[in-house]
């Protein structure tokens, strides 16, 4: 057995965006040939802008979104054309969080009946015991017994982030991947969450798929970072290397970006011109010539390949290959 | 005085719900001068929003302002009736709100709407409000302003509506800005640009810019003055550097302890224990007292009053006022 | 990890949180008395006289202390045969649009949550209903199976059908696409599970409302039937049956005519204004 959970090999997902009757269909361009692994333990954060695919991919590997082409591995096993009940065993193993702490638990039930709901699916425990887990779930993420009774529009948003932790972790998966699930928090309040996904990692011997937009979040939970630009995987590299030595341009970019909660802090920052082109009209080339100021002829002809540029650091740039 | 630009004075403001009178805005106080970008931070339900919207008297129909002064050099804004204040908005001060999609109107071309404003407040001619705005979708940093008039909203991406919407907040030479939350709904690369632009804005009208956000980095990046806001009072005001350097208020510092910063790699992320409270259930005594871990008996039985603790510098917090008197005698 | 626990959490049932909301507004409550008021004559029946009785002693009286609503034309007692007509109009919109909810419901869910062909057969299907006229179609119905009280409910439900299966539709497609019942997607809840437990509750709050306004039209409808001779027998004392008979005598004795037509009329606003005040409860938009 490797030591890879979960494996993508060259995986594509477009999107039908609209219908023409004449002329031939637009697609979303969601996914382009993403291929990557999730090692046993440890933390991937996906990185990227809107429109990058980043949450695509996170429901690709829980079989949510089938693929076009390309396969999804998880423990060693092909799971790409599994049907729907085949892959319903194998949602245990894998739960999700979700970005949106306020629309992802059902207002209708309480928060009892939502966190045993997994239980309900994948195990015959009887009434009983399913409480008892729940109410020792609630505790694990700082909650209590009285929180049981409650109904989801009671609650602060990092208190119903942490019910939906709560929920993810009730059946032993393997790996969360969770979509988001600070950025809709308060700052103070998504240091709580942040140290919680901390904490369970270590207790419970999880795998993160961390997706997200902010670099300086993702800096304290991952072990390594990928960033997506376009359906494109640009760079994927350990956080140590992504934050001292980025490679690809736009990660270069994108780093800059971040304000900084410090006013004494100068530096040169590079602004970006243009925008996000959209995922329905590529550019040709590489996804980024639009805004890339290194740009060479070659970047509008052809799409560098990622390739290994260090130890465990990989790049898709023509810069780095010349 | 008469240099102020913006000068609020104990503003107040209620709302009327079925859970009874709820103050959303209590006591709040504080000045924009002319060509300074003065930040109003705070948390979800911290009233930054609201205090925005009372401004410029926009509040929902159960809202209410019930004390306090807004001056606009010097005019009264809260005893103007409707036809003045009307004429105040978007010619005197201009207002940007987060979302750019949900605050253009999607039945209307974008030159349209950006001609309304100039028609409305400076009596242009079609042809003059067309050359005006124009010129302004130039000065954002578009190209091709000519193809972006005949457009309408859903054609633009989020940064391009963002511009539209400040190209449409400046184009008649607004003397304040008050900018909701303006990069919020943006990508980190474009939410460079916005603020690259709104810093060049300030630097040739000469305006000054109220920034209502949550985020310190922004604050950090824009701002010369910070305000700190939690549940609807100012805790803590000083100057951007101070601010960062030496936070007084135990919120505040909190508050800049728990933002992630890029390069610090710390494992444990240092947070603010507890919830915001809610506003119909607020505690007595400091309203931070609850989640202070400094907090002593005095903190939770009287509310400190905002005090000045050095020059133009304010906080609201009993242990720093008694630090402050004893550094007095 | 210590977490502050709060003292001032509140557990506030949906149930109490509407109740909350809904005792706020007048008009509904006042209505939602009245009707609770008519549902007690219907279930007690305290008619001062036999509603067959005939006394012709007494035909065409006005109203007086003897008779509160006046005699008909047999010298019969208009409030005691408006009593029980209650009864017979009130069980038939009840049992026709209970049916109509149930079946539209159903189809609703299954087009909203399937699609695809399934769905355009279901919802082409409405739209061939839609486009008679509402009284027209049962008024069809009840030409092709017959007149009778029986019959009545079968028209009005298959008239009710279609506006039932549009908005479940609606409120399935909505819902469907929100975030937890991704959530429950990604726990792998199975089809059934997601239909019943995660989205047909969240359809109720509308379905509740246009219940309630359904009931209504559908007294309207059973009424108009009635009045058209298609309905009630006249021997029964259907409101509909009464307000044909009454039309006869308007000129002698308008009272027969007045009060069942204000009968109709006030239950037909209360379930209006009941209803109205239902969806500014359950609409969370209005919050």
């Amino acid at each position: 057995m490797s030591n890879n959970l979960v494996e993508l090999k060259d995986v594509r997902k477009t999107f039908l965006a609209s219908k023409t009757l004449f002329r031939s269909n637009k697609y979303v361009h969601a996914l382009n040939g993403v291929s990557l692994e999730i090692k046993n333990g440890e933390t991937l954060s996906i990185v990227g802008e809107s429109g990058c695919g980043k949450s695509t991919l996170g429901r690709v590997i829980n079989k949510l979104l089938d693929v076009d082409s390309g396969e999804v591995w998880f423990e060693d096993k092909n799971i790409t054309n599994y049907a729907t009940s085949q892959i319903r065993p194998f949602r245990n193993k894998m739960q999700m969080v979700f970005q949106d702490p306020y629309g992802s638990l059902n207002p209708r039930m309480k928060i009892k009946d939502i966190v045993a709901e997994p239980l309900l699916v994948h195990t015959d425990m009887s009434k009983k015991d399913r409480y008892n887990t729940v109410i020792e779930l609630l505790e694990t993420v700082g909650l209590n017994e009285r929180h049981a009774q409650g109904y989801a529009h009671e609650f602060s948003g990092g208190q119903r982030q942490r019910i939906g932790i709560a929920r993810a972790l009730s059946v032993n998966p393997k790996l969360i991947i969770a979509d988001e699930p600070v950025s809709a928090l308060d700052v103070s309040i998504q240091a709580q969450v942040i140290n919680i996904f901390k904490r369970l990692q270590r207790d419970f011997n999880l795998t993160y798929l961390f997706i997200s937009h902010d670099l300086s979040v993702v800096e304290i939970i991952s072990d390594r970072i990928g960033v997506m630009y376009l359906g494109y995987l640009v760079e994927i590299t350990t956080k140590e290397e992504l934050y001292k030595n980025p490679k690809h341009p736009y990660t270069q970019a994108l780093l800059s970006a971040v304000p900084i909660a410090d006013p004494s802090h100068k530096r040169n920052r590079i602004i970006l011109k243009g925008d996000i082109p959209s995922p329905i009209d590529m550019p040709i080339g590489c996804p980024f010539n639009t805004r890339c100021m290194y740009a060479m002829e070659q970047c509008f002809k052809t799409m560098p390949q990622l390739v290994e540029v260090g130890s465990d650091h990989k790049v898709a740039c023509h810069l780095n290959l010349s | 005085m008469t240099d102020k630009l913006l000068d609020v004075k104990n503003l107040k403001t209620e709302f009327h719900t079925d859970k009874g009178n709820l103050t959303a805005v209590n006591d709040v106080s504080f000045y924009v001068n002319n060509e300074e970008i003065v930040g109003l931070v705070g948390e979800s339900g911290s009233g930054k929003s609201v205090t925005s919207l009372s401004l410029l008297r926009l509040l929902p129909e159960n809202g209410e302002i019930s004390e306090g002064e807004i001056l606009l050099e010097g005019r009264n804004l809260r005893e103007m009736n409707k036809k003045e204040i009307r004429s105040i908005r978007g010619s005197d001060i201009a207002i940007i709100f987060q979302d750019p999609m949900s605050s253009l109107n999607p039945v209307l071309r974008v030159g349209e709407q950006l001609m309304e404003c100039t028609k409305l407040h400076l009596k242009y001619t079609n042809d003059q409000a067309r050359k005006h705005a124009i010129d302004m979708i130039k000065r954002v940093g578009i190209p091709v302003p000519e193809d972006i008039m005949n457009r309408y909203p859903h054609q633009l991406s989020g940064g391009m509506s963002q511009r539209i919407m400040i190209a449409m907040a400046m184009s008649c030479n607004p003397k304040l800005l008050i900018a909701d939350e303006p990069t919020t709904a943006l990508d980190v690369t474009i939410q460079a640009q916005v603020m690259e632009l709104m810093l060049e804005l300030k630097e040739k009208n000469k305006i000054g810019v109220l920034l209502i956000t949550h985020d310190l980095g922004v604050v950090a990046e824009m701002c010369d003055r910070v305000m700190v806001m939690y549940c609807g009072r100012i805790v803590e005001m000083a100057d951007v550097n101070s601010l960062f350097k030496n936070p007084l208020h135990p919120y505040t510092k909190g508050l800049i302890a728990s933002v992630p910063k890029i390069g610090r790699n710390s494992d444990v992320l240092p947070y603010i224990s507890g919830r915001v409270p809610d506003l119909s259930q607020l505690p007595t005594g400091c309203k931070f007292a609850p989640r202070c871990s400094l907090a002593i008996d005095k903190c939770h039985i009287e509310e400190p009053k905002l005090i000045y603790v050095g020059e133009n510098r304010q906080c609201r917090c009993h242990l720093v006022n008694e630090r402050g008197e004893n550094h007095e005698q | 990890m210590k977490e502050i626990q709060y003292e001032d959490f509140k557990i506030e049932s949906p149930f109490r949180e509407f109740s909350r909301k809904f005792l706020k507004k007048k008009s509904a409550v006042i209505s939602l008395a009245f009707l609770v008021f008519l549902l007690i004559l219907v279930v007690f029946q305290p008619t001062p006289y036999d509603i067959s009785a005939i006394d012709y002693d007494n035909i065409l009286c006005e109203p007086n202390s003897d008779h509160l609503f006046g005699t008909d034309e047999y010298g019969r007692d208009v409030l005691s045969r408006i009593i029980t007509g209650t009864r017979i109009s009130l069980s038939v919109a009840i049992i026709a649009v209970t049916i109509g909810a149930i079946i539209g419901s159903i189809l609703g869910i299954i087009a909203g949550y399937y699609g695809g062909l399934l769905e355009s057969l279901i919802m082409r299907s409405c739209d061939v209903l839609f486009s008679f006229p509402g009284l027209l179609l049962a008024i069809g119905i009840v030409a092709i199976i017959g007149p009778g009280l029986t019959n009545v409910v079968i028209a009005i439900s298959i008239y009710g059908i279609p506006t039932f299966t549009r908005i479940i539709r609606s409120s399935t497609l909505s819902i469907k696409e929100l975030l937890y019942i991704e959530a429950s997607k990604s726990i792998g809840v199975s089809d059934m599970r997601l239909l019943f437990k995660h989205i047909f509750p969240g359809t109720l709050p509308s379905l509740i409302v246009s219940y309630t306004m359904r009931m209504g039209t559908a007294i309207i409808s059973a009424a108009s039937l009635s009045f058209l001779g298609f309905g009630a027998s006249p021997k029964n004392p259907d409101w509909g049956a009464m307000l044909s008979t009454g039309r006869d005598y308007i000129g002698v004795a308008p009272h027969m005519l007045f009060y069942p037509g204000l009968m109709i009329f006030l239950t037909v606003l209360a379930f209006n204004l009941l209803g109205d005040g239902l969806r500014d409860t359950l609409d969370p938009k209005l919050d």
